[in-house]
């Protein structure tokens, strides 16, 4: 089920809403829980029914290897904890990786076998990792979660299950014992409903027609057609926003809608696009996933405490596991590469470049805008291998972006611009016209001209974060939310216009993930 | 302002703005899905909608007679035709429909009420082996029988109807422009403006090469069609699925190889498909005849001949204002031709030349034998139709990697014997 359809919003979120309040209401905490989780199972088996077994199959594992460690003596909780790890590990690499593997051995041997047919169960990634951290973290404390229907919820609980945020028990169990409380909160309510309205209008009205461009454009380059300069700049800025508006809309819904039940979710995505270094840029994108990364790869492998080059192979680990993390590919691995590169080129230019910081506004404007110019392009150019199975495709597109293949501008721009000196057109199929370049605009003008939810709502705090208020930046911000008439319009109308869009969905980008 | 205010204010606006927007859209009733405004004409947008809008017409209209098939049966059969016998005609005709899509569609009226007659056009195209179905085809808007009518019906697709930005553009384009120049006639029927539509300003002679063309793709693609075709295969298996449910439900059927343009025939052997034509024609006599034998009102017509008609010339100059009679491009024929199958199936009228023989397995193989003799006559005395007919599929047959078959058509890919 996804969050923006009709069935999910007008029948599922309604029905399990309102008995949940109904629960809460009378005091019935326990009850209000289970209804809670039997919504969610059933959200979850609306996809599949099948691999509501997988799920609950790991559920329970991981549950009793969570006992298993708070009972051991000393001597078996290692051994408990890898067992742990393989028991997680092993259902995520037969599901995600076996053919991937299967197609590596082939490779390497000359061997040939059938295709796997695996079907890659829903959020599979997510809860995985989930329940790889409560292992680690048990194994740590020696002090399980011992309420199977807490543990069960803190999976499966609808708003974050399928896409994350990769939510940590510890943060979120806690916040159960709120079902038992019979007071209604209002506010959360209503931010929660305008934290919908926001992620849905993201989703409907911004990733989806701007995605519809590199969707669109995937064919020609799967077909070996070869793109110029602007097209495939044009194509991956558009696919950029895309996965920007897709996955943090996504975020927002799941942090609205974990409101309307009185769960805090994690902050997810703080602006990245306005980060000015890919350093920056990687502490504002999926946190929650690189939050996880860093505690469970990044640190335990070294981290920062043995030395620069040690430093930089952790970062190349964990980036390159976090590509793997994405999908088993070796366009992901690649990927993971890349990005490792430059961040260890970002903590180069840190340590031995020191330049003095501008002393005019104009030259802090300016050298921010360098800094997000450059940001935007170590996301993007990578991107291109991430987002094509074929290395060549992704390499292709590469030596566009970097103008091995041209320079012609489409086609259609000739009529507004007229014969211009060194400039030429051609006929661009991947760039349809105006339309696409207007939504671009549009998308990067909500990117940059306009505050991100944290800051909107940041006043009533919707999610879990530990950003200073000086990096929340309030009083630069143009607008914030406040509960009054105009928004209450602003929201319905939002609803509304999202409604809209619903007759042709389209997944959400992470879902695949 | 209080937090409960604020909540309500937000359930106040969603209310009256999704009101706002469902009574439009409902009211004027772009596609006529809800049925509260009937108007002479369905304004339905071509290629994007036809399989919902005859959906739900199907639904609504209930009709007790039905034409089935592809676009040819679309184009050119009118069920309003005199020669029917049925209160509630409806042409169920739909773009590159496909022979599954033909029993999804004869189910689903089935499911309404009672059907009396249907006629199924058939082409070579409909049994492709390649797809069962466009993309816009909708399992869930079809009934499987009276029980499921209902229950199967796409709840997610009538909310987009009611509250979706498309339907919303739809209606104030209709509201704008109430009778749009390309439309569906409640019937079913493609309205006769649907010519000026598809033709968007060019001659008979460019559409012709973009439509062959078209064709040659579907048929010309490997794998499109099996090359040993005979009746066990999957696309013929729904024919007979077809004619058991005409037979269970005591409905007459009556089956007609559609009129097919010289061109087309010629098309057919340039991409070295007309083999395959022939063997499919036979794999068909043979299901009907199966069929016959077993009780079901079932009879098959062949309109697939060479004959003045269906030879009628394509109008060399490109000129826009000279129209065919009997096609309106050799791949569609005009109601002119479609009227006189409907009087010659139903009525038994004579026709101004032979334009259809009722075949059977005593009689295919001289069929075959004096179609292949008309054919050889009509390429010895139309080179030049031929060679365009070769230019113009030339980069069908580079992109398949094919060699044009015209030249020894009767020879390599036709076995008479077979």
């Amino acid at each position: 089920m996804l969050f923006h359809s009709y069935v999910f919003l007008l029948a599922f979120l309604p029905i399990t809403w309102a008995g949940f309040l109904l629960l809460k209401r009378q005091g019935r905490g326990r009850a209000a829980a289970w209804w809670l989780l039997a919504s969610s199972l059933f959200f979850y088996g609306w996809w599949n029914p099948k691999f509501l077994l997988l799920i609950l199959a790991s559920i329970s594992g991981n549950f009793a290897f969570g006992l298993a460690l708070g009972g051991a003596a000393p001597g078996a909780r290692k051994p408990l904890l890898l067992a742990g790890l393989a028991f997680n590990l092993g259902i995520l690499g037969y599901f995600k990786y076996a053919g991937f593997l299967l197609d590596v051995f082939d490779q390497f041997t000359g061997q040939s076998h059938a295709p796997l047919a695996i079907v890659l169960p829903l959020a599979i990634s997510f809860y995985t990792f989930q329940q790889i951290s409560y292992v680690v973290d048990t194994y740590r404390s020696g002090k399980p979660e011992c309420n199977f229907l807490s543990y069960c919820l803190f999976i499966v609980i609808f708003p974050h299950l399928i896409a994350g945020p990769i939510t940590h028990h510890s943060k979120i169990i806690p916040q159960f014992a709120g079902f038992y409380d019979r007071t209604f909160h209002g506010i959360d309510y209503a931010v929660g409903l305008s934290l919908i309205a926001v992620g849905l209008m993201k989703k409907v009205w911004l990733a989806d027609p701007v995605g519809g461009y590199f969707i669109g454009a995937y064919p020609l380059i799967d077909e070996g057609v070869p793109l110029g300069f602007f097209e495939s700049w044009g194509v991956m800025t558009a696919c950029a926003l895309q996965i920007y508006f897709d996955y943090s809309g996504y975020a927002d819904m799941a942090a609205g809608l974990g409101l309307l039940f009185g769960v805090r979710m994690p902050l997810n995505f703080f602006s990245p696009y306005k980060a000015t270094s890919p350093i920056d840029f990687w502490r504002r994108w999926n946190m929650t996933l690189m939050k996880f990364l860093r505690d469970y790869i990044y640190i335990p492998i070294g981290g920062s405490r043995y030395g620069e080059l040690r430093k930089y192979t952790a970062s190349m680990v964990t980036m390159v596991v976090c590509g793997l993390w994405h999908g088993s590919g070796w366009n992901y691995i690649v990927w993971g590469v890349a990005v490792g590169l430059i961040i260890m080129f970002n903590n180069l230019w840190d340590r031995f470049l020191h330049f003095a910081p501008p002393v005019t506004a104009l030259g802090r404007y300016l050298r921010m805008l360098s800094g997000r110019l450059v940001t935007f392009c170590c996301y993007v150019l990578p991107l291109a291998i991430f987002m094509f199975p074929s290395l060549s495709d992704g390499a292709r597109m590469v030596k566009g972006m970097l103008g091995f293949q041209g320079f012609a501008l489409p086609i259609f721009m000739a009529d507004t611009l007229g014969a211009l000196p060194g400039v030429h057109y051609a006929d661009l199929p991947v760039i349809p016209g105006w339309s696409m370049l207007g939504w671009i605009g549009i998308c990067l003008f909500v990117t940059y001209g306009m505050p991100n939810t944290e800051q909107l709502f940041g006043r009533y705090r919707p999610t879990q974060h530990s950003l200073s208020a000086e990096t929340l930046q309030p009083e630069r911000v143009l607008f914030t939310w406040h509960p009054n008439t105009v928004w209450a319009w602003i929201v319905g109308a939002m609803i509304v216009v999202s409604l809209t869009q619903l007759s042709h969905v389209r997944e959400f980008f992470y879902f695949q993930f | 302002m209080s937090i409960r205010r604020y909540l309500i204010h937000v359930g106040a606006a969603t209310a009256l703005l999704a009101s706002v927007l469902v009574a439009v859209n409902v009211t004027v009733d772009s596609f006529d899905v809800f049925a509260l405004v009937r108007g002479k004409m369905v304004n339905v947008r071509l290629a994007t909608a036809l399989r919902m809008a005859k959906a739900y017409a199907i639904h609504t209209y209930r009709p007790d007679c039905l034409v089935l098939g592809s676009s040819r049966a679309e184009v050119g059969i009118r069920p309003a035709h005199g020669g029917w016998s049925c209160d509630r005609p409806y042409n169920s005709g739909l773009p590159a429909g496909q022979i599954y899509e033909a029993r999804r569609y004869l189910e689903h009226a089935i499911a309404q009420g009672p059907v009396k007659q249907v006629l199924l056009g058939l082409d070579l195209e409909i049994f492709r082996t390649d797809g069962r179905h466009r993309g816009d085809f909708m399992e869930a808007r079809l009934a499987h029988n009276s029980k499921a009518r209902w229950s199967s019906y796409p709840v997610n697709e009538l909310l987009g109807l009611a509250l979706g930005a498309d339907a919303l553009l739809k209606s104030i384009d209709m509201l704008r422009n109430p009778v749009e120049v390309y439309a569906l006639e409640l019937s079913g029927e493609r309205s006769t403006a649907w010519w000026e539509h598809e033709s968007a300003g060019r001659s008979v002679r460019d559409l012709s090469a973009d439509l062959l063309q078209g064709v040659a793709t579907q048929i010309g693609k490997p794998g499109a069609l099996a090359p040993g075709l005979d009746d066990r295969l999957p696309s013929l298996e729904e024919l007979e699925r077809i004619i058991e449910l005409c037979r269970e439900h005591g409905i007459e059927l009556r089956l007609a190889i559609n009129p097919t343009h010289v061109l087309l025939h010629a098309t057919m052997a340039d991409i070295g498909q007309q083999g395959t034509f022939l063997k499919w024609k036979r794999a068909i006599v043979q299901i009907a005849a199966r069929a016959h034998s077993r009780g079901a009102d079932v009879l098959l017509w062949d309109f697939a001949l060479l004959n003045d008609l269906t030879t009628e010339p394509v109008p060399k100059v490109a000129d826009r204002s000279q129209l065919m009679h009997w096609f309106w491009e050799p791949s569609h024929f005009r109601t002119a031709y479609g009227n006189l199958m409907v009087e010659t199936i139903y009525s038994n009228r004579p026709t101004p030349v032979e334009i259809a023989v009722r075949p059977d397995v005593a009689t295919i193989s001289e069929s075959e034998r004096v179609y292949r003799v008309e054919f050889e006559r009509w390429m010895h005395n139309h080179p030049a139709e031929i060679a365009a007919v070769k230019n113009w599929l030339a980069p069908t047959r580079k992109k398949y990697g094919i060699e044009s078959g015209i030249e020894n058509w009767h020879t390599e890919n036709v076995n008479p014997g077979d």
